[in-house]
């Protein structure tokens, strides 16, 4: 998993996590990936909780050592423990995880399982006990997260182990 | 109906703000000048082959087309050959083997593949064409997904 970093970094220090970062170094993509991120962190219409549930099933899948170790405060203000997030090692994380993070977690799974289809009988409980926005807003979550712990990885440079980090979402 | 990377925005658009801001940052991929929009729309079409996602292989993205995109290259792509009339650029052939490593798993990527996308297109490029090909396996995974909930949702 270590090795060299394959890209350099801006030459202007910003102080900036994510400015700072390779990421810097696409200008034209940088802007809506952190308006994104602080909008899918929002709190609306999905909690945050649940979009950290999304964000940490994927970084496990992935195996983005830095993903996996970190924790918004945003998500931990809206209940998500570590006692949570250790129930995701689990194919099926049992009891810790109450019905909505289940689903949410069964619907990071499908994605993480495409092309395979998705079971119908998990299709009709997330469109009954989810709204269409909701349901959007846990697609768009996945559609982000997971790239960007895909883009970590092949970034390369990734340590054999991170410390547990919390962090606020990043300004824009 | 059968979603596609392009099409995808119809099923997000019930939560206004995230998707206009997701689609913007799909148009900022497009519109960027690191890596040439027609080299992005092989990428686009290996992955859509690789996710066996028939209506992705069938469209093509107007931003490529614009730029001249070789229709010849798209179906070598899609037949998993060359064309002799149209073979692929050295920086083509580069581009095409990341993204190919990289829809198996990102983290077997090597150094060397790495090297080569970087030769021609510098650490930039190479970061802009990772962030590209992720946002593009997303879409094709979402579609596909969002494609068989409305299907249920209907049913």
């Amino acid at each position: 998993m270590s090795g060299l970093a394959r890209a350099g970094v801006p030459a202007t220090v910003t102080g900036h996590l994510i400015r700072d970062s390779s990421l810097g170094l696409v200008g034209e993509t940088l802007d809506p990936i952190l308006d994104l991120q602080a909008q899918l962190w929002s709190g609306a219409p999905l909690r945050a909780g649940l979009v950290e549930l999304i964000r940490l099933r994927s970084a496990r899948a992935v195996n983005c050592v830095i993903c996996k170790a970190v924790r918004y405060d945003v998500a931990r203000a809206d209940g998500v423990t570590e006692q949570k997030v250790a129930s995701l090692t689990a194919a099926l994380p049992g009891e810790v995880l109450d019905e909505d993070e289940r689903l949410v977690v069964a619907f990071t799974d499908a994605y993480l399982s495409q092309p395979a289809p998705i079971a119908p009988e998990l299709a009709q409980i997330l469109l009954s006990r989810f709204s269409p926005a909701q349901i959007a807003h846990m697609a768009m979550a996945i559609g982000f997260f997971n790239p960007m712990s895909k883009c970590a990885v092949s970034l390369s440079g990734m340590p054999e182990s991170f410390p547990l980090t919390e962090i606020s979402v990043p300004p824009r | 109906m059968q979603l596609h990377t392009q099409s995808l925005r119809g099923a997000l658009d019930c939560a206004p703000q995230l998707s206009q801001t997701f689609e913007a940052l799909w148009a900022a991929v497009w519109s960027q000048p690191h890596i040439p929009a027609p080299v992005l729309e092989l990428c686009r079409l290996q992955l859509a082959k690789m996710h066996r996602h028939g209506s992705d292989q069938m469209v093509r993205h107007p931003v490529a087309q614009r730029a001249g995109f070789d229709e010849r290259k798209a179906q070598a792509v899609l037949a998993g050959g060359v064309d002799p009339a149209a073979p692929f650029s050295a920086a083509e052939q580069a581009v095409l083997a990341f993204t190919e490593q990289y829809a198996m798993d990102p983290g077997s990527i090597t150094d060397a593949l790495a090297d080569d996308v970087k030769r021609h297109y510098g650490d930039t490029g190479l970061v802009t064409l990772i962030e590209a090909i992720g946002f593009m396996d997303s879409r094709l995974r979402l579609a596909s997904l969002l494609t068989q909930m409305l299907a249920e949702g209907s049913a």
